[in-house]
């Protein structure tokens, strides 16, 4: 019964042969859509010099009637979000500190602390009852951890009271000159720091403190 | 990034070049999927030997199932062996065989335990058919398994069948996710019946021809996986090992985490150390089997450790930041998550270009055990199982693995069979 076994050497061959096609074809399916989403990028950048420039035109209109352009900075405000949601996205998808990650960012935080003066400007002048945040925050080693924690709790504030908190989050490292401006006006040393309503608070602070601080009793 | 994707590119370059070679097989043999007609072969005698130590709970209802069996009563010889055990198993076994003296019962006794391999092989003994089954004290098998499974002995060369082993009613996680498993193993066990690689007869149900026991002597202790033993020893000796696809034994799977791992050990390091013992089937004499699905048995275990261990790492860290935030934010948070977010989350995942990958990994499992879902007839609902196995089995195949041979090699400790199968 001592027989020998043959080995269907072509089945092997043949195996190998379709797995190299499905896998070569898996491989360009994979980069087709790894291009698609560097287009969705490009496409993003566009947005946000768009934007800049509306909200230019928007600024001149708000000196004649500061309190009727409510619903032109509502939207507005919306179309930040959704900005920001989408550096978020390239930020996980590059990298924080990619170069164009970098590039699309300094015309939006122009945009956002336009966008936050035109706000605060309207809060004392229009009395209205929205509580206004400028955060300013660090990638760098030392200060991400508590950074990040941060932002998630302004986030979930904002969430839980829609139209009543604006948070405007600033990147620091950001080599913007108005960025440096805005720090020496404030007098802010420490990172994190939160500007809420024109004080200053330095440091990371619970949601409990912040909650105390903008009386609010949820 | 680069190791996660080599994990992913290796796993499914692997996974996609098993599961083509075995489509090919399949294509290959797509007639010899049916069970041959079991011709001049039906009607030789078979004698049914059932180990039995301490299972007086479910003893009685295997042997009123086995008396069902649809082959002729003065052909069946059913051999029961007690192997010491400290319950009131031999007395019932006692009152079945008085009960149903129409068939020919013998009852076997040992007064100490010497272990199932010894048990069988006093049943082997005394056994007068052609052919000779094991059956688990706890095994349900069909009523049209031996109809089915002993056509295939019509080739001389051909010394064991298999059985289409699958899960006794699966409710729960760990039965349905067990079940999912033996599904695919049914499939993956009748393709390599093609490659003539089969390296398990189930002691659960076997058959096998008695002439080789004569001639090559019976069971041996061997690191209480004695069913692996006799199917390396049958395969080195150059003969055939069957399976039927459809011929369903329904086994009685462990229930609790800590008896599925007991069971997932001994199996696993009696799998390596038979293997071992068998060193010299990895020669290019002994066919697929030496060249292709031993190797590629042991690189889906290394492999499937290493991509475990890397998917618990990155979800270690999702894990972690989800609790911070948790914890910043209260419970209440969860029901906050901005649309938008989850959006570009799900976006962002579902783009990533190793998706393509790990899809098709999933499709070709999926494709394998449908399969085996098919040709075994298993009517009963899969797709709680399938879901758990995709979430789960890497892991706990990796903890088995690891487990069984570290703890095993480390204590060398005796797991007794008949508590713990």
């Amino acid at each position: 019964m001592k027989e020998k076994r043959r080995i269907d050497y072509n089945k092997y061959i043949a195996a190998l042969a379709i797995t190299i096609i499905i896998f070569v074809v898996g491989i360009l399916i994979g980069y087709s859509i790894s291009s698609y989403k560097i287009k969705n990028i490009s496409f993003i950048e566009n947005q946000v010099s768009l934007q800049l420039m509306e909200l230019e035109l928007q600024g001149e209109i708000f000196k004649e009637n500061p309190c009727k352009s409510s619903i032109m900075l509502d939207s507005l405000s919306q179309k930040l979000d959704d900005l920001g949601d989408k550096i978020a996205y390239m930020e996980s998808e590059l990298g924080k500190t990619n170069k164009r990650v970098l590039e699309i960012k300094r015309p939006y935080t122009l945009l956002q602390i336009r966008h936050y003066l035109l706000t605060k400007k309207r809060r004392e002048i229009c009395d209205e009852n929205y509580s206004v945040i400028l955060f300013f925050y660090s990638n760098k080693k030392q200060n991400i951890e508590e950074c990040e924690n941060q932002g998630y709790i302004l986030d979930f504030l904002k969430e839980k009271n829609p139209g009543k908190i604006k948070v405007y989050a600033i990147d620091s490292d950001l080599d913007l000159e108005i960025i440096k401006t805005l720090e020496e006006n404030y007098g802010i040393k420490e990172i994190p720091s939160l500007i809420i309503n024109g004080e200053k608070y330095e440091g990371f602070y619970s949601l409990k403190e912040i909650k105390d601080i903008l009386k609010l009793d949820f | 990034m680069l190791i996660q994707n080599f994990i992913v590119y290796s796993l499914s370059f692997f996974g996609i070049f098993m599961s083509v070679f075995f489509l090919l097989s399949l294509l290959e043999n797509r007639e010899k999927m049916r069970n041959p007609r079991a011709g001049k072969v039906y009607g030789e005698k078979v004698s049914v030997i059932i180990p039995c130590f301490n299972e007086e709970r479910i003893i009685k209802r295997t042997l009123n199932n086995l008396i069902k069996v649809d082959y002729p009563k003065d052909k069946l010889e059913i051999i029961i062996v007690d192997d010491g055990s400290t319950d009131s198993s031999l007395k019932k076994i006692r009152e079945f065989a008085s009960r149903n003296n129409r068939f020919k019962i013998k009852v076997l006794h040992h007064k100490k335990n010497k272990g199932k391999g010894e048990a069988i092989n006093s049943g082997l003994k005394k056994a007068t058919g052609k052919f000779v089954a094991t059956l688990d004290a706890d095994c349900i098998i069909s009523k049209d398994v031996i109809k089915k499974m002993i056509g295939y002995f019509s080739n001389p060369k051909v010394m064991a069948v298999t059985p289409s082993l699958n899960v006794y009613k699966p409710k729960g996680f760990l039965l349905r996710l067990q079940h999912a498993e033996y599904v695919l193993g049914i499939f993956l066990r009748k393709i390599f019946s093609f490659l003539n690689a089969i390296h398990v007869t189930p002691g659960a149900f076997s058959i096998y021809r008695k002439k080789f026991f004569d001639k090559y002597g019976g069971f041996r202790n061997a690191y209480h996986t004695e069913d692996i033993e006799v199917a390396l020893r049958i395969q080195t000796l150059n003969y055939k090992i069957e399976n039927s696809v459809d011929a369903r034994v329904y086994a009685v799977s462990p229930r609790k985490f800590s008896e599925l791992l007991k069971q997932r050990m001994r199996w696993y390091y009696g799998f390596v150390r038979n293997v071992l013992d068998y060193r010299h089937l990895f020669k290019k004499d002994y066919g697929d089997l030496a060249l292709i699905l031993l190797p590629a048995a042991f690189i889906s275990v290394i492999l499937t450790i290493i991509s475990a261990t890397y998917t618990l790492y990155l979800n270690a860290k999702l894990i972690r930041s989800s609790i911070i935030h948790l914890t910043l934010t209260g419970i209440g948070s969860i029901f906050h998550i901005r649309t938008s977010q989850l959006k570009n989350y799900v976006f962002g995942y579902l783009t990533n270009p190793l998706i393509v990958f790990l899809i098709l990994s999933i499709v070709s499992i999926l494709f394998l055990i449908l399969m085996g879902k098919k040709y075994s007839k298993d009517s009963r609902n899969l797709s709680l199982g399938i879901t758990y196995f995709f979430f789960t089995y890497g892991f706990f195949y990796s903890f088995w693995w690891i487990a069984g041979l570290v703890y095993k090699t480390l204590t060398r400790k005796k797991l007794e069979w008949g508590k713990s199968k």
